[in-house]
């Protein structure tokens, strides 16, 4: 369980972040969406206790990042956009220092680091150098120290960005197996599909506030399907002839007429245009994109 | 508290063996057992690094090669090489390998003593060889020397060999003789070696010969004693030949009894209050008295002590060895801060101060280490080389000294590495290096010449600005062997206490201001 509580920062003249509260409960995956410099970065970073808020706090399974640091860090694991280490050090090596911090002994670490970077697909990377590892791979090095401590709740920030699709399928089913085993996971992404799949409830970010937070069902509802009709001619008529359809959208210099969730039939309301003296040019049925609702979630907000 | 040792031992290995600093420690090593050659080389000017005694007599028929072999402290060496000869065709005349105390029965010896160097008048060569080093003396023709090289008395001839200190030869007939005026009985030789100017540890070899027995047979018993006085007006220079005036009362210490010929290393602990040592040669109710004067004797430790702790000598690893310690805070420190490392290692179980700690600890533990390394070196160089070494309390200061350096170096660049970025760290931290080793002599000058005093008040200025510098309990403990072995005089500038206190904040202040900039600064790249 994560619990973000009015968490502010600013830098220098830039308020970063704006009052932000919300929770991650256990056993759920949330999105967190935004677009770039939203603020989703600096609410990770403070939340993994590596910056520290101006105002607020978070609580990791009811332990402050702030004031207890240390006990709430053994219940959290980060994976950063892009994980930076010291380069020259070797994975195994590197795994077994950070592992130190957990009070594990170096040859426990080294059993332990053997086995976790296996699982993460690295077990044949162990000796190599963390500067030769390629992004993904840093990633993945990330996600092993994370679970050192087995935590219950995972910070994943931007995590499928640059991967390929072995890399992102293989985050995303990691999230869908933590979601089972009870963890809080925050998936932050700035393309609100990367987590549409996956996440049950969506919290959205804009400016560093938080502008609203969906269950994934009521995000779904707001993608409608929508039936494009071409004619040969727009006029005032054929809005009145069709409103019963449903929701009419007329773009009169393309000549098209769009109906949004459509109460009948496509063929009938063809049937229909045709018997009032309507050329049907073009018909086909057309779905609003998650980006569409993302960006009039925050165009809403502006 | 961090929980586990790891993460420490961690980044100490990491800066402990990390290329740049094994190369520089082994460097220095080399560099340390170089400054025992230096040592070496400084005390073999002054000492010959083996030294012999000897005599060679003939008597009915018999000839008799006998003396001891020393090192420069005094010591009797194990084992050595002595080789006569022949210079003008390098032909070997006698060889003979001996222990530390010997005595050999070879009349071939005095056959071609007596051809060469008394009949064909060449200058025979006498080169001792031992593990310590090499030493060759000359045991020259007649000519070049009033006396004779056979010392006819009685049945017997003899020929001393014997090296002193400078110059090097020998004279066939010991120049300072303790033979009472009446009957011839004694001959004495001695060399006094100083150890130690402080304790007055001292070793007299001496070289005593009750040659009463080849006058007929009279055989009175024949003491060796000693004591010491302090001396009024002694012009320095050829000891031993001072005007001493040794009073009628002094009382003495038993030092040995003579026996027929005698060479003996005597411990002695000389008076340190007191200027001269005074033997006393008795038999009968006669005696004749010698007096050594070792007021100016310079010890033998303080020609050690005064190349080791010299710039040439571990000075050296004081103006250096701070150059690992920049790069050592570069790499834990300035550069994975710069590119954003450090914020992973912060979402570990720790804070801000364990980091800051960890990273500090592990070079300190480098500093602590390498120099326990480096000054192990030179001690055990310097034992097997020399044999001899400093005392536990310079060992001591001279340790803490260099460590102390070090640390308060590798504060001040952790400072640095802590608050600004690292490509700005480096030049920083070069120009503040270069400030307090290189260029700070200029800057002492400077101040000598424009605040008053001129030259002459460059050591005083020397200590008044080191506590202005994180090598200042370098500079005193150097300072405080060199005066401990009276090798420099007391400056009045110079306050321990307060290079005690200047080393504590050059750590502790810049250890604390470096935190409070830390625990503040944005750790993302």
């Amino acid at each position: 369980m994560i619990e973000i509580k009015g968490v502010s920062k600013r830098f220098g003249d830039f308020l970063a972040l704006d009052n932000v509260s919300f929770n991650i409960r256990n056993g759920e995956i949330v999105g967190y969406v935004g677009l770039n410099g939203a603020g989703k970065t600096t609410t990770i970073r403070i939340a993994v206790g590596v910056l520290q808020p101006d105002q607020g706090d978070v609580l990791i399974n009811g332990y402050s990042i702030v004031h207890d640091k240390r006990r709430a860090s053994r219940y959290i694991g980060w994976v950063p956009e892009q994980p930076i280490f010291e380069p020259d050090a070797k994975a195994l090596d590197y795994f077994v220092y950070l592992a130190g911090y957990y009070g594990y002994s170096a040859s426990e670490a080294r059993s332990l680091g053997k086995k976790l970077l296996e699982e993460v697909g690295l077990g044949n990377a162990l000796y190599k150098k963390l500067k030769e590892y390629s992004q993904g791979m840093k990633k993945r090095f990330a996600l092993a120290v994370s679970m050192i401590n087995n935590p219950d709740n995972y910070l994943f920030d931007e995590v499928l960005n640059g991967l390929d699709p072995q890399g992102i399928a293989f985050f995303r089913d990691l999230a869908v197996k933590f979601r089972k085993e009870g963890y809080a996971v925050l998936f932050s992404s700035h393309i609100l599909s990367e987590v549409e799949n996956i996440a049950d409830r969506v919290v959205f970010i804009h400016k560093g506030r938080i502008i609203r937070e969906m269950n994934i069902e009521e995000i779904r509802a707001l993608i409608k399907p929508i039936l494009k009709i071409k004619v040969d001619r727009v006029d005032d008529r054929i809005k009145a002839i069709l409103d019963k359809y449903g929701i009419i959208n007329i773009k009169a210099r393309e000549k098209i007429v769009l109906i949004e969730e459509p109460s009948t039939d496509s063929s009938e309301i063809v049937g229909v245009l045709v018997k009032n003296g309507y050329r049907v040019e073009e018909v086909s049925m057309v779905k609003s994109s998650l980006e569409k609702v993302f960006f009039k979630i925050i165009g809403e907000e502006r | 508290m961090i929980e586990s040792l790891t993460p420490i031992l961690y980044d100490f290995k990491r800066s402990f063996l990390r290329l740049s600093t094994l190369l520089f420690l082994i460097l220095f090593t080399i560099g340390g057992i170089g400054t025992s050659y230096l040592s070496y080389n400084a005390m073999i000017t002054q000492y010959p690094p083996v030294n012999m005694m000897a005599l060679v007599y003939e008597e009915n028929n018999t000839c008799v090669f006998m003396g001891i072999v020393y090192d420069m402290k005094g010591e009797l060496v194990d084992r050595a090489n002595i080789k006569f000869n022949n210079p003008v065709n390098d032909s070997v005349l006698a060889d003979y390998n001996v222990n530390g105390n010997f005595t050999i029965n070879d009349k071939g010896l005095c056959k071609v003593l007596k051809k060469y160097v008394n009949e064909e008048k060449y200058s025979v060569e006498v080169k001792i060889s031992t593990s310590m080093g090499e030493s060759t003396l000359y045991i020259r023709p007649i000519e070049q020397l009033p006396q004779t090289n056979f010392w006819p008395l009685a049945t017997r001839a003899y020929i001393t060999i014997l090296t002193k200190k400078l110059p090097k030869t020998i004279s066939p007939f010991p120049s300072n003789i303790g033979v009472p005026s009446e009957i011839p009985v004694a001959i004495v030789w001695d060399q006094l070696i100083l150890l130690s100017k402080s304790s007055g540890e001292a070793k007299l070899v001496l070289m005593a010969l009750n040659i009463t027995n080849s006058v007929n047979n009279y055989k009175p018993r024949f003491t060796i004693e000693y004591s010491f006085i302090k001396s009024e007006s002694f012009t320095p220079g050829m000891f031993g030949f001072g005007e001493v005036k040794v009073p009628e009362n002094l009382s003495y210490n038993l030092l040995d009894e003579l026996r027929n010929e005698y060479f003996g290393v005597y411990s002695l602990r000389l008076d340190v209050n007191k200027t001269d040592l005074v033997l006393r040669f008795k038999y009968d109710n006669s005696s004749s008295i010698q007096t050594i004067n070792y007021e100016l004797l310079f010890p033998i430790e303080a020609i050690y002590a005064g190349a080791l702790s010299s710039t040439a000598g571990l000075g050296l690893f004081v103006q250096f060895f701070p150059i690992v310690f920049l790069y050592l805070a570069y790499s834990l420190m300035a550069k994975p801060r710069s590119i954003g490392a450090l914020e992973f290692i912060l979402a570990r179980p720790v804070t801000r101060w364990d980091i800051y700690l960890t990273r500090y600890l592990a070079g300190i533990l480098t500093a602590f280490i390498t120099t326990a390394a480096l000054v192990l070196s030179v001690y055990f160089g310097n034992i097997l080389l020399l044999g001899t070494t400093l005392d536990t309390y310079s060992w001591i200061l001279l340790y803490f000294g260099i460590v102390g350096s070090l640390i308060a170096f590798y504060s001040l660049f952790y400072l640095l590495a802590s608050s600004i970025r690292s490509s700005a760290y480096l030049a920083i931290g070069i120009m503040f290096y270069l400030l307090f080793t290189l260029f700070w002599n200029i800057i002492i000058l400077i101040f000598a010449l424009t605040i008053g005093g001129g030259f002459a008040a460059y050591t005083e200025y020397t200590y008044l600005l080191a506590y202005f510098n994180p090598k200042c309990s370098a500079t005193y403990s150097n300072y405080y062997i060199n005066l401990h072995y009276e090798i420099i005089k007391e400056v009045p500038t110079a306050n321990p206490l307060l290079a005690v206190i200047s080393t504590i904040l050059w750590i502790i202040g810049t250890f604390i201001l470096g935190y409070c900039i830390f625990r503040r600064i944005n750790l993302s790249s």
